[in-house]
């Protein structure tokens, strides 16, 4: 299988597998109405079909031509979107700081040249600069810490 | 003459002490965002939005804007240092103007990309003075089949004419437009694809969207990478600043012919800053008497391009403001600002609320000299930041992009939206989608569903009804055009990759 581009094949295929997604949905849950009087479904169905037939169109030509082999990193886009889910869950339970420590302590891992102290003071750094950005200045009351002092 | 009342209404909002303030801020960090390769103009005012809640519309907007014409200031700044664009639409100019800056004219360059980019984006405010209005009036009768055609047609356009793939670009476009379809439907309040739950009956948030797609896949792209440019803190060191005679001659042609070009593409949908400074460029690299100094730092290398980027910048604005149609995901972004704080753009908006439209129009000038102004004397703070490691600036951004999404409801879903729109968009970036289509077909593509379906109601189900109306017509043979381009274009590229396959084989990964 040496002749077939798997960037565009890997491209197409979830280009397809949404538009068919919305698609089907439209048609299945949504009224889909008249050309005359188009329900909540009838423009979500045809902008499926469009995006199906874009991916097969994207899909189809890939097949036969060549070179270009899938080439994805994991570590780097698994350790931010981690960064931000821990900042996701720890925001309301802990509080905002807590969050803001967890956060930039997962994300140094992405990069191992940031050492732990570093990133400690770091923290602390943007710590305060979000407390007066968000509290002090724009008086927000976002809760900097789950527990009270 | 009403313009001249228009200005001063202009003028005295813009120069009030906020909206100068604003201003100010929003120039400096565009010039900031510009200077640091990586962080781009769609990211940085993504980022901003939630502290804009906090603001009057017309200031927000004034920030919001001087970030975007700042940046490019910047990014030419990074282009001639550094060789390394701080941004797209600077990329040519590091073509010259790095090797000026190594036969130690880096002063000059600077110099002399300041002053380009000050005319060229005084030309483009004078266009969008002269035309938007015009324009806007204009567009007071148009209907919902005009506006159907014309955001069709600058989908479309951005589509194909972004670089790559036709396809690729459509399919990124309507990938938007069927997010934007997520939410409770306008006419029928039936909840559309929210996965039962309440927070998505309000849609997909726009920020947390801008934020994952721009913010977080951009730091996924560049973290951990090693730094590609060492920088030295003598770089900031300007010695002989003042061209000479030779350099200003050599320059004042390019630079107004460089501004034809970037109000004329900034304007267009689809085209934009980027590609007014490489037609440019390209333009007086063919036909300049000195075409074979150009690479080796001409100094109508830097200065065509510079004017072209600044004047596309103000130009893009004309269709955004006057028909409330944005051409590019970044005029996607200011229109959605005006959303969000209840402004409806379009036609009626200079005469709804002159102060807002006229204060944003003259606060491009108050910007566009405060750049000039402060660029010289900033470089050498500019030069000191690139020194700070990438491995600390990462985490930083992440973190405001966090807290920044979570301040705007207080919401944790959208920052859980941000990590999903994160990992979509490293998962497109490597696959080779463009994601800024994405935005645009996100924010137009909710307008055109009710405008479709507006014009369905009118015409009683008949598509030939798109083909009466004179002007939807003309819109839409345009976007047919464009997409037989696309489509031959395609064809012709695979013909001439196949033969290129035909004569080296064995070229499969």
């Amino acid at each position: 299988m040496k002749r077939t581009d798997w960037q565009d094949v890997a491209g197409g295929l979830l280009m397809i597998a949404i538009g068919i997604y919305f698609a089907w949905q439209a048609q299945a849950t949504l009224a889909l109405g008249s050309l005359r009087r188009l329900g909540p479904g009838g423009f979500p169905l045809g902008i499926g079909i469009i995006l199906t037939l874009l991916g097969l169109m994207i899909v189809l030509p890939a097949l036969g031509r060549g070179h270009k082999s899938l080439n994805m990193q994991m570590r780097t886009p698994l350790v931010i979107t981690a960064a931000v889910v821990a900042f996701a869950l720890s925001a309301r339970t802990l509080g905002v700081v807590p969050a803001i420590f967890l956060c930039v302590f997962v994300s140094s891992l992405a990069d191992l040249r940031l050492k732990p102290l570093y990133s400690f003071m770091l923290g602390g750094t943007l710590s305060v600069m979000v407390w007066l950005l968000f509290s002090v200045t724009l008086g927000l009351t976002i809760p900097m810490f789950a527990w009270s002092f | 003459m009403e313009i001249f009342a228009n200005m001063a209404l202009g003028l005295e909002h813009a120069l009030s002490a906020t909206n100068l303030f604003y201003c100010f801020v929003g120039v400096f960090l565009g010039t900031m965002v510009g200077v640091i390769p990586g962080i781009g103009p769609l990211a940085a005012i993504s980022m901003l939005i939630p502290l804009t809640f906090y603001l009057e519309p017309g200031t927000a907007l004034i920030m919001l804007a001087g970030i975007w014409y700042g940046t490019s200031f910047g990014g030419s700044t990074a282009s001639i240092l550094l060789n390394v664009p701080g941004t797209t639409s600077s990329a040519v100019t590091a073509l010259d103007g790095y090797p000026m800056a190594q036969q130690g004219r880096a002063g000059v360059a600077l110099f002399m990309t300041a002053i380009a980019s000050f005319v060229g984006g005084s030309i483009g405010i004078v266009m969008l003075m002269g035309f938007a209005p015009l324009i806007a009036k204009y567009a007071l009768n148009f209907g919902p089949a005009e506006y159907f055609s014309l955001m069709l047609l600058g989908l479309v356009a951005a589509a194909s004419m972004s670089d790559g793939v036709p396809a690729k670009g459509l399919a990124s476009v309507t990938l938007g437009v069927a997010l934007g379809c997520i939410g409770t439907d306008v006419y029928s309040g039936d909840p559309r694809f929210t996965f039962d739950t309440l927070n998505l009956l309000d849609g997909v948030s726009l920020i947390a969207l801008a934020m994952g797609l721009f913010g977080v896949s951009e730091i996924i792209a560049t973290a951990g990478r090693e730094q590609a440019v060492m920088v030295s803190k003598d770089s900031a060191r300007l010695r002989a600043m003042i061209p000479t005679r030779e350099d200003t001659r050599r320059s004042v042609a390019p630079i107004l012919r460089g501004a034809g070009f970037g109000s004329f593409f900034g304007a267009l949908p689809g085209t934009g800053p980027s590609i007014a400074a490489f037609v440019a460029y390209a333009f007086e690299k063919r036909y300049s008497k000195n075409s074979k100094e150009f690479g080796h730092g001409a100094i109508e290398g830097i200065c065509a391009p510079e004017s072209a980027n600044n004047a596309a910048d103000q130009t893009a604005f004309i269709p955004t403001l006057a028909l409330g149609i944005p051409g590019s995901a970044t005029m996607a972004l200011m229109l959605s600002v005006m959303i969000i704080h209840g402004i409806q753009p379009g036609p009626s908006l200079m005469t709804r609320e002159p102060e807002l439209f006229w204060g944003l129009v003259m606060s491009f000038w108050v910007g566009n000299v405060l750049l000039l102004v402060l660029n010289i004397p900033l470089n050498g703070l500019w030069v000191r930041l690139l020194l700070v490691p990438y491995y600390i600036m990462f985490p930083a951004v992440v973190v405001f992009i966090c807290v920044g999404t979570f301040s705007v409801q207080q919401n944790l879903f959208h920052v859980w939206t941000v990590a999903a729109f994160g990992l979509l968009g490293y998962v497109l970036r490597q696959l080779n989608f463009a994601a800024a289509p994405l935005l645009l077909g996100f924010v137009l593509g909710p307008l055109m569903e009710e405008h479709f379906r507006r014009t369905m109601l009118i015409s009683a189900g008949d598509f030939g009804f798109f083909l009466d109306r004179p002007i939807a017509r003309v819109v839409i043979l345009l976007t047919l055009a464009i997409l037989l381009h696309a489509l031959w274009r395609t064809l012709r590229d695979r013909r001439a990759a196949s033969a290129a396959a035909g004569s080296e084989p064995a070229t499969g990964g």
